[in-house]
């Protein structure tokens, strides 16, 4: 029902001229091709590519992208509280991506119904996929972010082993965001070790240590850095955020997690330094 | 945010949830729908379940996923699954599986489907020999890894050492194996739930009879209220294994 009021309406409202040979009904199927493809590649963990759209969803004619995009994120957004982001290029940074993010939880914040909310998010997104997109280096592709907050989540998504193996990444995320967005590979295994995790001793719980952080770089959660030492034929590698982790873990939830490791009055002082420290790269 | 808002997340919550675990059993699902309405400030009740799947359902179907009620052929019991109902797309399945992977289940679907005279089962050693010659850079040791990771999400099963479908496969690829695997002429119908026997294959004891019904439906039918052991087709007596019918036997009227 849902679904196709708002199909109804915007399409009412739209002031883009469909190409002759497209009629309404072509377009709505293709926005729910499109639903499809980006539920799908939620699954899969895999960004969705312009590209791929392209050819599964759009097939024909670009210029009906930006329509059949919009009514798909108005789907996505009322239906599976998910949007489609842009997946940020390879080296951004914690500081540009939340100025974007910033702007969204401060129009959550605002009284109101639902509707209000639901509107303002479509707003806010439309302004950074603009932003986005207007930048020199785009990606190209996309991945789903979650709009059911996190409380509401809890308990519910992930099964015992997700938790844990999330647990750990917020770890690790944390260990690189305090140190200034960018740690050696060898420092990050000597700050796991306070944690009891040895980089070639089986963990009780993880095993294999090296074997997640490789999986959280595949998975664009970690970045992994190549730096020459100078005048030597060696490099050492540092992590830094990856593409996927700026999207999925807004900077505020980071920091009240952090924040919760230190007594109330030295929180304040603490979250301060941190963003500063973020601030230098 | 007040609770007014929270009841928003109701629908869209359950589908995420559910799409992370992809198959519960009703008992789970129901368990999982109670605790989303609490989360969500909704009251729960027994009723409110059925008409809350429904309109889950017509909202997947949109497009083309489902989350399916289905009985597993082995002991009766129900299943909630989630389906993607474009067979055709079988190689882009979403799942977390990479591309080799989904070959070397569709090469196990495939071997196992044809061992038509081994009621539908492949042994785990003939199964480890074929994906070897896939020339993949796989060991032993990862094809083993593999296959039990086909086991924990359902698709297939394992007893005494021979592979068959699990309920997964049954639910979402009945359709992929009528149309691609199997000839018309090599389907068989279960005389008593009427469903196509893809598993859970139990054959008249009777060498010479081809009377063939799921392990469920054989329970039912030779279960302890039934006044004939006899094969309804060769009339001779049927040697039925007594693990088979003293299982629980879920009531159907139930749900």
């Amino acid at each position: 029902m849902i679904i196709d009021d708002n199909l109804e309406s915007t399409s009412t409202q739209s002031n883009i001229k469909l190409p002759v040979n497209l009629t309404q009904e072509d377009i709505e199927k293709k926005v729910l091709d499109l639903v499809r493809l980006a539920i799908s590649s939620s699954v899969t963990d895999i960004p969705l590519k312009r590209e791929e759209i392209k050819k599964k969803v759009i097939k024909d004619n670009m210029r009906i992208f930006p329509i059949v995009f919009e009514e798909a994120q108005k789907i996505l957004r009322d239906t599976y509280c998910m949007e489609l982001v842009e997946y940020p290029a390879r080296g951004s940074t914690i500081l540009s991506i939340n100025q974007s993010n910033i702007l969204n939880s401060q129009q959550q914040l605002q009284q109101g119904d639902a509707q209000t909310i639901q509107a303002s998010q479509t707003n806010s997104s439309q302004v950074s996929l603009k932003k986005v997109s207007s930048k020199k280096y785009s990606t190209n592709s996309y991945i789903l972010r979650n709009l059911i907050p996190g409380n509401l989540r809890k308990g519910l998504i992930f099964n015992k082993e997700d938790y844990q193996l999330h647990g750990l990444l917020i770890i690790i995320l944390c260990l690189i965001y305090a140190n200034g967005n960018r740690v050696k590979e060898e420092i990050i295994y000597k700050y796991l070790e306070k944690f009891g995790l040895y980089k070639n001793i089986k963990h009780e719980t993880f095993e294999d240590v090296e074997k997640h952080i490789i999986q959280f770089t595949q998975k664009g959660y970690l970045e992994k850095e190549k730096t020459p030492i100078p005048n030597s034929e060696e490099v050492t590698y540092s992590y830094k955020w990856g593409p996927r982790a700026l999207v999925e873990f807004p900077e505020k939830n980071l920091l009240n997690f952090i924040k919760g490791f230190y007594e109330k009055e030295e929180q304040e002082q603490i979250v301060k330094e941190l963003i500063r420290s973020r601030g230098i790269n | 945010m007040d609770s007014s808002q929270n009841r928003n997340y109701l629908n869209s919550l359950f589908i995420q949830a559910f799409m992370a675990k992809k198959i519960l059993s009703i008992e789970e699902t129901k368990t999982l729908y109670s605790k989303i309405c609490d989360a969500c400030e909704v009251i729960y009740s027994d009723n409110s379940f059925e008409n809350f799947m429904k309109e889950i359902h017509n909202t997947l179907i949109k497009i083309d996923f489902d989350i399916k009620r289905i009985q597993s052929k082995s002991d009766g019991h129900f299943f909630y699954i989630w389906i993607n109902l474009i067979n055709d797309d079988f190689t882009q399945l979403s799942t977390q599986y990479t591309q080799n992977e989904i070959v070397i289940f569709k090469r196990i679907l495939e071997l196992i489907m044809e061992n038509y005279s081994e009621n539908y089962q492949l042994s785990s050693t003939d199964a480890i020999r074929e994906i070897s010659k896939l020339k993949y850079s796989f060991t032993k040791k990862d094809i083993e890894a593999l296959l039990k990771r086909f086991q924990k999400d359902r698709w297939i099963m394992e007893k005494e050492g021979k592979y068959s479908l699990d309920i997964r496969s049954i639910a979402e690829l009945s359709e992929y194996i009528k149309k691609n695997i199997l000839n018309e002429d090599e389907l068989i119908e279960c005389p008593i739930c009427l469903d196509y026997i893809f598993s859970n294959v139990e054959r008249c004891s009777n060498p010479d009879c081809d009377y063939y019904l799921h392990t469920y439906c054989l329970a039912i039918k030779f279960g302890k209220n039934s006044y004939s052991k006899r094969c309804p087709k060769c009339k001779e007596l049927w040697d039925i294994d007594e693990n088979i019918i003293s299982g629980e036997i879920e009531d159907e009227d139930n749900y």
